[in-house]
């Protein structure tokens, strides 16, 4: 008795952890992507990436432990595909694999935080966005919200998780195809960009080239002032270096033009290289990353939002005009000395399941009560409450 | 020895301090528990001999003390109970003015009171009680015919017109309950040769119910044999009764109602009241148990407001 109370305790504990941690990787996946768009110091972005490789590992054991303890109960099979393993599996090992390990991995080796730049580690940037799959395990936390309303309907219990299911799994599906559209739509964006950009350059080449092929040196300053201001005015070029020119153009500086926050805008924001004949560019590309999570964050907070509010107009709509109706019927037929009639709402009372109720309420119970009798009161103390007994 | 040992004294209070037990009435928790002890009799015995609890007294010898204790303390606690309805919650003076001619108040609430004592003091009589506890300790009286007076439907008029009663709300509530005081006079075996839980017909009860009503004036002469065969008669369906004992069968009802009363019970979302649910049943079976179909409709229609 007092080790079954025990157990009972360490796994309220767990499960109390298991419902803690579910909470804190949804504010992850939140905190990670706004330190990405308000460019947050790179310390809190590895302490993020360090919780959200913690909160993988910590489900993947989770997910490994339920399904040796299934094994030896129900079964696997019937963990998996019944009580919700899918989900706990989607939500662990493969985010594990291919999104927070490898992180953690070249964080190891590089000692640095990879970063959104195009066309590199795009597979990992997609993969971010099934971390998204976190939202399934909220499931798991509807076991705290069963007692807002009908805790005794394993009916509404059931159901509601079923049909969270499918429209949390329908906006995650909807969220993967939107990422990939939206990084091959960025990655157009990014290329056109940059194409735009290499041709203006192609054309400053020429000019150059034409200078060095007049031999009129001393027009390049000219030329350069003409190019940098172009290229102040737009807020994406970060910095403008001249490579490879001839000797005979004679420069104080090669670097010709620097964004005054360069150093932060490179450190702690995505951008790329672009080398174009005597040019060496430095592009931010934060601009359409912006974009990118901006989309997606919406997407997570709609899910959430949606999911919640969900489970508190859906649930309370099908608790009471479905499963709080069965829930007394059956009661009415299990218990003899049940007599508690159904409520029958005058707006609803059309419905098949409020006729049913009516049929109940005035033929089943007035005929039950004729049969019920009385013969013997009923104790509700039992037995069991002796063993309490400290005397 | 037994009386002595303070680990009984524990054991009933363990008892009385379980949380089914507590919310209930002094002698719904005296039923309790003595059903409990005659269906866990064997394993009781068992129990009481094993060293944490009663390992040097014979089980029987601690078990009979148990029972008496426990009814001892029921006894008190619900004649502390009744005396303090009695002379806190009942205007006795509205009896000169149903009868119109004078009563001696003082008198009669003693010969009541004692005759309440007696009545609790005895086991089975006690028990059939029960809901006339629940009914006073409610004070379920008292916000019905509030609600019912103000409604002045089908109740009202019985109970002021046909039952020519023409009293107000307030004294309609202390006359109601001097008649259901009164009204378990019939089970009590002391003054009865038989009682009324024994009859196994309804003429039966009727029988034992007249006879009564006749003992009932004997010891109580202050009171009209009117309010006496009122009282009485609360213990039988309609169909025994004369069309002016709206008030028997208004207790008729309540009685059958606090029968099946639960203090504390939980109510499942989806589902009505207690109240509710027991009339809106009881209208569908009125002719069969003997209701007055228009009081119980009019109580189920009601039942949402008593609060």
């Amino acid at each position: 008795m007092v080790k079954k109370t025990k157990s009972n305790i360490i796994l309220k504990i767990l499960e109390g952890f298991i419902n803690l941690v579910i909470f804190v990787s949804i504010l992850q996946i939140l905190l990670e992507d706004i330190a990405i768009l308000k460019g947050f110091d790179n310390k809190f972005k590895i302490i993020l990436m360090l919780i959200g490789f913690g909160i993988d590992l910590i489900f993947s054991i989770e997910f490994i432990v339920r399904s040796i303890l299934a094994g030896k109960d129900s079964g696997f099979i019937g963990y998996f595909f019944y009580q919700y393993g899918w989900i706990d599996f989607l939500c662990s090992i493969p985010l594990l694999l291919m999104n927070s390990l490898p992180s953690f991995i070249l964080f190891l080796m590089t000692k640095t935080l990879y970063k959104s730049t195009v066309g590199f580690l795009k597979i990992i940037r997609i993969i971010r966005a099934i971390r998204i799959t976190r939202i399934l395990r909220i499931l798991r936390v509807l076991k705290i919200l069963k007692n807002l309303q009908n805790a005794s309907s394993k009916m509404a219990q059931n159901h509601l998780s079923q049909i969270l299911v499918i429209f949390i799994f329908i906006l995650l599906i909807s969220l993967i195809g939107y990422s990939f559209i939206s990084d091959f739509s960025v990655n157009k964006m990014v290329e056109k960009q940059i194409e735009t950009y290499h041709f203006a350059l192609m054309g400053y080449n020429m000019m150059i080239s034409d200078l060095h092929t007049n031999s009129k040196y001393e027009q390049l300053d000219e030329l350069l002032s003409k190019i940098k201001n172009t290229f102040l005015v737009d807020p994406k070029i970060l910095s403008v270096e001249l490579v490879n020119l001839p000797n005979q153009f004679k420069l104080k500086d090669n670097l010709l033009y620097k964004i005054s926050d360069f150093d932060n805008l490179v450190n702690n924001f995505s951008s790329t290289d672009l080398d174009v004949g005597f040019f060496k560019l430095k592009i931010s590309t934060q601009y359409y990353e912006n974009l990118r999570i901006s989309i997606e964050l919406l997407i997570f907070v709609s899910i959430i939002l949606g999911s919640i509010l969900y489970i508190f107009i859906y649930l309370k709509i099908f608790v009471s005009r479905i499963s709080d109706v069965i829930y007394i019927i059956f009661k009415g037929i299990k218990h003899k000395d049940y007599f508690l009639m159904v409520r029958i709402p005058e707006n609803y009372k059309d419905e098949e399941i409020f006729e049913f109720a009516k049929f109940y309420n005035d033929v089943y119970l007035p005929a039950k009560k004729k049969q019920y009798q009385k013969s013997e009161e009923k104790s509700k103390i039992s037995i069991d409450d002796l063993l309490n007994l400290d005397l | 020895m037994i009386e002595n040992n303070p680990k009984i004294n524990q054991f009933l209070e363990h008892l009385l301090n379980l949380p089914a037990i507590k919310k209930d009435s002094p002698i719904g928790a005296e039923q309790q528990i003595i059903t409990f002890i005659k269906t866990n009799l064997p394993k009781l015995e068992v129990s009481f001999t094993k060293p944490e609890f009663f390992p040097d007294l014979p089980p029987k010898e601690t078990i009979a003390y148990i029972i008496s204790n426990l009814q001892k303390r029921v006894v008190d606690q619900s004649l502390v109970f009744f005396k303090k309805v009695i002379n806190t919650e009942i205007d006795f003076s509205v009896l000169r003015k149903v009868r119109k001619r004078p009563v001696n108040e003082d008198l009669l609430k003693d010969k009541i009171s004692s005759l309440i004592e007696e009545m609790i003091m005895d086991p089975v009589c006690r028990l059939q009680m029960k809901p006339v506890y629940y009914i006073l300790q409610t004070k379920y009286i008292d916000k019905i015919i509030d609600l019912l007076f103000e409604r002045k439907a089908f109740t009202y008029n019985e109970l002021v017109r046909v039952q020519k009663c023409y009293i107000e709300a307030n004294e309609y509530i202390s006359y109601l309950k001097i008649l259901l005081l009164l009204s378990s006079f019939p089970n009590y075996p002391k003054e009865n040769k038989k009682i009324l839980i024994n009859a196994s017909t309804n003429e039966e009860k009727a029988q034992i119910c007249e006879n009564s009503s006749k003992i009932l004036i004997r010891k109580i002469p202050e009171i009209d044999i009117l309010e006496c065969k009122l009282a009485v008669d609360s213990n039988l369906a309609e169909n025994f009764l004369e069309i002016w004992e709206a008030s028997s069968r208004l207790l008729f009802i309540l009685i059958h109602r606090f029968n099946e009363y639960e203090p504390g019970l939980k109510i499942e979302k989806g589902a009505e009241t207690p109240d509710k649910s027991w009339y809106g049943v009881a209208r569908k079976i009125a002719k069969d148990f003997g209701y007055s179909k228009g009081i119980v409709d009019e109580l189920f229609l009601i039942a949402n407001e008593i609060k």
